[in-house]
């Protein structure tokens, strides 16, 4: 658990340091979780109970639109936040589906603790706007992404952003999150140079 | 005898019930008409299987919730099933691969009208499943073992409060493999 806290401090810290103080009172609130594959962490119409720091495996968040048409919304893994963010702090019903993908290892905080925390804490509510305002950097990236770009274009930024993902992920779900299916990710990831 | 770790028990069936909301979720853009067509040989229609199940899912969390409002029993590290509840549990719950172990009959009072409403169902069973996850959170806080359930075949019959979720859970994804195979 100590080795856990500090990789979640070191990742904090990057974002924006704490003071002393502050980290103490935060620390206290986090506990050990792990899942096995394929568990369900968050249901769509369900609120948000926690902020995950995942410390192992990867995990997908995804809509379920009409027609059973599925979206795959991000991809979290070690080290990062997982959870639905927006129902976390909104405290809204969430729209999505979070689960692992892969065997995961977290720790994790009461959506509520976090709440206090950031009403107690000047810092912990900085640290809090400024990792929003990376996540929404590149939500409205990908936004703008989704939008004009082709298919191949969109495939190219992947690659150039997060080659990593092709090793970690099953393909399906990356088709998923390009809005694209299956068959054409294939033909892509055969065709295109990177 | 078979022994849990009770949060992660819990946890596992929290992580059940969500499969089974993502399931339901595919549900809502079929037709009231597509719901309500029988199975080819005449069996259940998916509407019928939702009425089915809604009943289960009324009598268990009236029961659950009152029971659990009357205890003050420490949760346990671990769980330990019974007999009987493990029994029950493991007859219901299908395989890996969704196939299910062996056929049973409904007993009368809970066979379903022959054309229920298929949304309203539908509604009832996802609200249902909101609620059950709310009532395995609080679970969290209680002991498993400790409190008893009557089964509604009979008073009589009690399972522990573990088993009646591993139990009822097990029933649910045993009809949700039952509405698949009806390919709507």
């Amino acid at each position: 658990m100590t080795e856990d806290l500090d990789q979640l401090k070191q990742f904090l810290d990057a974002i924006h340091p704490l003071t002393d103080d502050e980290w103490m009172d935060l620390s206290k609130h986090w506990q050990p979780f792990i899942a096995k594959r394929k568990t369900m962490l968050t249901a769509a119409g369900e609120r948000e109970k926690y902020l995950y720091f995942v410390l192992q495996g990867v995990q997908r968040a995804y809509y379920v639109g009409p027609n059973e048409r599925e979206a795959t919304i991000v991809f979290t893994y070690a080290p990062s936040f997982s959870g639905v963010a927006d129902a976390i702090l909104t405290g809204l019903p969430s729209l999505f589906y979070l689960e692992t993908l892969t065997a995961s290892r977290f720790i994790r905080m009461p959506a509520a603790e976090l709440h206090n925390m950031m009403d107690k804490h000047r810092g912990i509510h900085t640290l809090i706007t400024k990792a929003l305002g990376h996540t929404l950097h590149g939500v409205l990236k990908r936004q703008a992404e989704v939008q004009i770009f082709t298919s191949e274009e969109k495939f190219k930024s992947l690659m150039q952003r997060s080659p990593h993902l092709l090793k970690l992920i099953p393909h399906k779900y990356i088709a998923s999150y390009l809005g694209m299916d299956a068959t054409n990710f294939s033909k892509l990831l055969a065709s295109v140079q990177i | 005898m078979t022994a849990f770790n009770s949060t992660a028990l819990l946890d596992e069936l929290s992580s059940d019930v969500r499969s089974i909301l993502a399931y339901t979720e595919t549900l809502k853009s079929k037709s009231e008409q597509q719901l309500s067509l029988p199975a080819k040989d005449g069996g259940w229609s998916a509407a019928q299987v939702l009425a089915h199940l809604n009943f289960y899912a009324g009598y268990y969390l009236n029961e659950i919730e009152r029971a659990l409002s009357n205890s003050n029993a420490q949760p346990t590290l671990f769980f330990k099933s019974s007999w009987l509840g493990n029994y029950f549990a493991n007859t219901m719950k299908p395989k890996e691969d969704g196939q299910v172990k062996s056929k049973m009959k409904a007993p009368k009072n809970a066979v379903p009208p022959p054309t229920p409403n298929a949304k309203q169902e539908l509604e009832k069973f996802i609200g249902y499943q909101h609620q059950l996850l709310n009532v395995l959170e609080i679970t969290k806080k209680v002991n498993l073992r400790k409190i008893k359930i009557s089964t509604s075949l009979s008073i009589l019959i009690k399972l522990n409060l573990g088993d009646t979720f591993r139990f009822v859970i097990a029933h649910e994804q045993r009809h949700m493999e039952q509405i698949k195979r009806l390919s709507l």
